[in-house]
C-alpha cells in the first residue's frame, strides 16, 4: 500500500489549440480575452482585478445564468513567464477577495496550486493545466482526487439513484 | 454568494442529510421510515429534515396523514450542476478558449 501523505494527487489537462503560442498566450493574460472563455459552460466570468505579477491577484466574479448564483474565485500569480509558464494559487473567495473553503464540496483544499504550460506543437500551440492541492490534509487531497477522478459523478457511489435521477429529468 | 444556494450547500455538508436525500430518491417516505437506517432519534431525524426543508431541498407531501416527504428535484439539480461545473472547469474552458481562437483566425482570413 502507498503511504497516502507522500503521493499528492494531481489533475493534469491537456488541449492542442489550433493558434500560435503568443496567440494562446495573449487569451490568457489580456484580461479582455481572458473573460472570453474562462469559466465553466454557462457561466459568465467578470474580472474585478487582475494583476498578473507574481504577488499579484486575480479577482473574478463567476454568475451562472443557466441554474442561478454567483462565486467569486481569487487567483494569486507566483510565477509569469511569457509567453510559456504560469503559476496561480486558486481559491475561491468572497465578493471581498478573502479565500473561502469551496461552497460545493463537503471537504476541499482551501488552495489549488495551478500550473499552466504553453508549448509549440506544430503549427498549434499545446497547454497542460495542473492541479495539485496546496498544504492539504489527506482528508482534502483524497476528496480532490475522488472528485477529479470522476468528472460526471455526483455525491459519490452511494449515490448513483440520485445521480440517474438528476441525469434523467 | 447567492443565499438560497448557501442554505442548500450547508444542508449538504451533512452525511445523514446525504443519506435522506438518496433515500428520498427513491421515492418519498415518512418520517419513521427514513429514520429507520440510522441509530439516532426521530426527534434528531426530524431537526435534520427541517435543515433539508428550509434550504427547499425537500417538501412534504398533503395525502397521508404521515405527510411522506419527497424530494425537491429541481433545488438539488440546482446544487449538482454548480459542484459539476467546478470539475468542468478545465474541459469547459478549453472548449471556450478554442472557439474564441478559430474565431478570431477566421476575423484574420476575413481580413487578408
Amino acid at each position: 500500500m502507498t503511504d497516502a501523505q507522500t503521493v499528492i494527487p494531481e489533475f493534469v489537462i491537456t488541449r492542442r489549440f489550433a493558434a500560435s503560442r503568443q496567440r494562446v498566450w495573449d487569451a490568457w493574460t489580456k484580461p479582455e480575452l481572458f473573460t472570453i472563455w474562462f469559466g465553466p459552460k454557462g457561466v459568465t466570468t467578470t474580472l474585478l482585478t487582475f494583476d498578473l505579477r507574481p504577488g499579484g491577484m486575480i479577482h473574478a466574479r463567476m454568475d451562472n445564468h443557466e441554474i442561478g448564483g454567483t462565486i467569486w474565485g481569487k487567483f494569486v500569480p507566483r510565477e509569469v513567464t511569457a509567453p510559456e509558464r504560469l503559476v496561480w494559487e486558486h481559491s475561491f473567495a468572497g465578493a471581498d477577495a478573502n479565500v473561502i473553503p469551496a461552497p460545493f464540496f463537503d471537504v476541499w483544499p482551501l488552495r489549488l496550486l495551478t500550473t499552466v504550460v504553453f508549448e509549440e506543437a506544430g503549427d498549434g500551440t499545446s497547454v497542460t493545466v495542473t492541479w495539485v492541492p496546496l498544504n492539504a490534509t489527506p482528508a482534502e487531497q483524497q476528496a480532490f482526487a475522488e472528485q477529479m477522478s470522476s468528472m460526471t459523478m455526483g455525491w459519490g457511489g452511494s449515490f448513483d439513484q440520485l445521480d440517474a435521477l438528476l441525469a434523467g429529468g | 454568494m447567492h443565499e438560497s444556494l448557501d442554505l442548500k450547500f450547508a444542508a449538504l455538508a451533512d452525511p445523514t442529510r446525504r443519506a435522506i436525500l438518496a433515500r428520498l430518491a427513491l421515492g418519498e417516505a415518512t418520517v419513521a421510515e427514513l429514520g429507520a437506517p440510522f441509530a439516532i432519534s426521530q426527534p434528531a431525524i426530524s431537526k435534520h429534515l427541517k435543515v433539508l426543508e428550509a434550504a427547499g431541498l425537500i417538501e412534504r407531501g398533503q395525502a397521508a396523514q404521515s405527510r411522506p416527504r419527497r424530494l425537491k428535484i429541481e433545488a438539488l439539480r440546482e446544487t449538482s450542476d454548480w459542484s459539476e461545473h467546478i470539475r468542468n472547469l478545465w474541459s469547459d474552458s478549453f472548449d471556450r478558449l478554442d472557439e474564441f481562437l478559430k474565431s478570431q483566425t477566421a476575423e484574420e482570413d476575413s481580413r487578408s
